[in-house]
């Protein structure tokens, strides 16, 4: 009986959902009414009162205000041009070079903010104009723009990996280490996939022969310059973290305190600017945080209605197999990433999915870096890919339709599609560092 | 990051200028908000001296972690309200915004119904919060190592209430509005 209390809570989850009632106050209400069926509604209120004290009263949580706020103070401090500028040098002689410094400076600036849309809104404004001005075609510029940002979400810190981590009760250290390979593979499959387009697709790319000039290198003094802030965060936030000198929280206070550093020191704070700046935070992190605590409820009341432990048997008893299961699962994913947000997805699918994985004796960590993958691939894919409406609104284009930005990001959900099936072959890409 | 509209009036009310009740209503809200952003700086910066004490000094400040957490929670149920208000909780677009675009009075009467089916479960969770906090006043449940150093509980667990509060006050602020056709239909508001 509890078993279809579960099924029915989860169907009438996805509906509310879909009708747009706010995903968090959903998932407390469906819990709610969930745990009253299965119980009484004494129960199902003091679980309530719990969960809203108690779910988010986690050092570890307070992560995430400060490495979303160390986020927006590099993008407003002018760090991600500077690499941009940087990689620009470097791969100047390559094909197609400038979609791939784009990608390797995505890469870098990933490692020091959480979220994709950071560095979705700093490199639409960075990398599409010196790439248009070089004869790159518009939908293939912005198309790289978005495809690489997805990397700022799987190379550490990352909002995702916390969230996964505290669902599958990982360790958040672990889980940023898991993210270190599969974001260096996916940077080189998205490289090559330039190279591929450029050579074999050149219409793709390219509008009109590049016929600019490519700027010099820059002398040993100004890379130094422009390479010290971005060098000094990364070492500051990941050598802490990897040299065990400082536990993720205390990572991201001193990041964000490194990132306040720069952003002053380069005149680009004022005191206007830092209280938007924190009024952001407070609001990215309220949301992210308050489904959590819904969320938490929700996979409570599933664990109380014994739907996860049936549908691990169920399943993987049945004919679909552990890899059945793995392929339907990502490609459900993949599936509701054109609908729902990233958290979201994650917060209604693993209260159900973890409890499976475990009976299949997945490795939780590997299993998390290709959730994280098949989730992101969600920002580029229609009808709301939100890197591609980042991008969209931060570049401000009446050329410029959103359409084309789909269409410039597709060869890169194939690439990240590919990614997967790399992972899925090889775990030690995501396990070797974490599991070390 | 377009929301810097803190101090902007509840949506754009077409019936004219808000009331002094409705004026001092919003600057409570904006008052709490501001209260967890300064949090948010206060959490960094304990933190970060936690950092230092450890690496400089060779110990541990006392109740870090615990004060941290409690922090934390107060920062996420201070802004509550703000965040809603400002309809930043994350929803779906595409039959909400749909039907708005269509047809307006509809999806405000829809937004209304949402609205209030909010009110609802954050006034629940404020209703079972009261019940913890007359137990942490009446257990004098406290956090720290006694002898030491210790902190009340209870300071942190009331505002956690006034937020929760104040935040299913201000979705039932928005039904009335809703039903009253003043506010625009939410979903056509910013979302970032």
């Amino acid at each position: 009986m509890s078993v279809e209390i579960g099924g029915i809570a989860i169907a009438a989850l996805v509906v509310l959902i879909f009708l747009g009632l706010p995903i968090g106050i959903s998932m407390m209400v469906v819990s709610f009414v969930g745990v009253a069926l299965i119980r009484n509604d004494t129960v199902a209120m003091r679980m309530l009162g719990q969960v809203a004290n108690d779910s988010l009263r986690e050092y570890l949580f307070a992560v995430v205000p400060l490495f979303v706020l160390m986020g927006l103070l590099v993008t407003v401090s002018g760090v991600g041009k500077d690499t941009f500028d940087l990689f620009e040098r470097l791969m100047r002689r390559l094909r197609a070079g400038l979609g791939i410094a784009t990608v390797f400076a995505n890469a870098v600036f990933a490692s020091i903010t959480g979220i994709s849309i950071a560095s979705a809104s700093v490199f639409a404004r960075v990398a599409v104009p010196e790439m248009t001005r070089h004869g790159y075609g518009k939908a293939f510029s912005t198309g790289v723009v978005a495809g690489s940002s997805v990397l700022g979400m799987l190379i550490p810190p990352s909002l995702l990996m916390i969230v996964y981590a505290v669902l599958a009760e990982e360790s958040v250290g672990r889980m940023f280490l898991a993210g270190v390979g599969p974001g260096l593979l996916l940077a080189v499959i998205f490289s090559v996939t330039i190279l591929l387009l450029g050579t074999f697709r050149r219409s793709f790319v390219f509008d009109r022969p590049d016929e600019e000039t490519v700027p010099d290198p820059f002398g040993a003094l100004q890379t130094l310059r422009l390479a010290v802030p971005i060098v000094s965060l990364v070492l500051l936030v990941l050598g802490g973290l990897y040299g065990g000198f400082l536990n993720p929280t205390e990572a991201g206070a001193v990041g964000a305190l490194g990132a306040l550093a720069i952003a002053l020191l380069r005149r680009s704070l004022t005191p206007r600017v830092f209280w938007n700046l924190l009024v952001e935070t407070g609001q990215i992190t309220v949301s992210v945080l308050f489904l959590i605590v819904a969320a938490t409820f929700f996979s409570r009341m599933l664990a109380m209605s014994g739907l996860p432990n049936w549908l691990a048997e169920t399943l993987l008893d049945g004919s679909l197999g552990h890899l059945g299961f793995l392929i339907v699962y990502l490609a459900l994913v993949i599936v509701l990433g054109c609908l729902i947000d990233s958290i979201s997805i994650m917060l209604i699918l693993l209260p159900i999915a973890l409890p499976v994985a475990e009976a299949a004796h997945f490795d939780l960590i590997w299993f998390g870096v290709l959730t994280v993958v098949a989730v992101e691939t969600g920002l580029l894919t229609p009808p709301f890919g939100l890197s591609v409406y980042t991008i969209k609104s931060a570049l401000q284009d009446d050329e410029l339709t959103v359409g084309n930005i789909f269409r410039g990001a597709f060869p890169f959900v194939l690439a990240m599609i590919a990614a997967l099936a790399i992972l899925i072959a090889v775990p030690s890409i995501a396990t070797w560092l974490a599991r070390a | 990051m377009s929301s810097t509209q803190t101090t902007a009036p509840s949506g754009p009310s077409a019936g004219g200028a808000p009331s002094a009740v409705r004026r001092a209503w919003n600057t409570l809200v904006d008052g709490f908000a501001a209260l967890g952003t300064v949090l948010i700086c206060v959490l960094m910066l304990i933190i970060a001296s936690d950092v230092v004490a450890r690496n400089l000094v060779g110990g541990s400040l006392p109740l870090v972690s615990e004060l941290g957490a409690l922090t934390l929670v107060m920062i996420v149920y201070l802004q509550l309200g703000t965040t809603i208000r400002h309809d930043r909780l994350a929803r779906t677009e595409f039959l909400f915004g749909a039907l708005c675009a269509a047809r307006p009075r509809l999806g405000q009467l829809v937004g209304a119904l949402y609205d209030l089916i909010g009110a609802g479960i954050v006034g629940a969770m404020a209703w079972a919060t009261i019940h913890i906090v007359e137990k942490d006043l009446a257990s004098h449940e406290f956090i720290g190592v006694t002898g030491v150093l210790t902190v009340p509980v209870w300071p942190f667990r009331v505002l956690i209430l006034a937020g929760l509060t104040i935040a299913a006050l201000q979705f039932l602020l928005q039904t009335v509005d809703a039903l009253r056709g003043r506010g625009a239909a939410t979903a056509s508001k910013d979302k970032t």
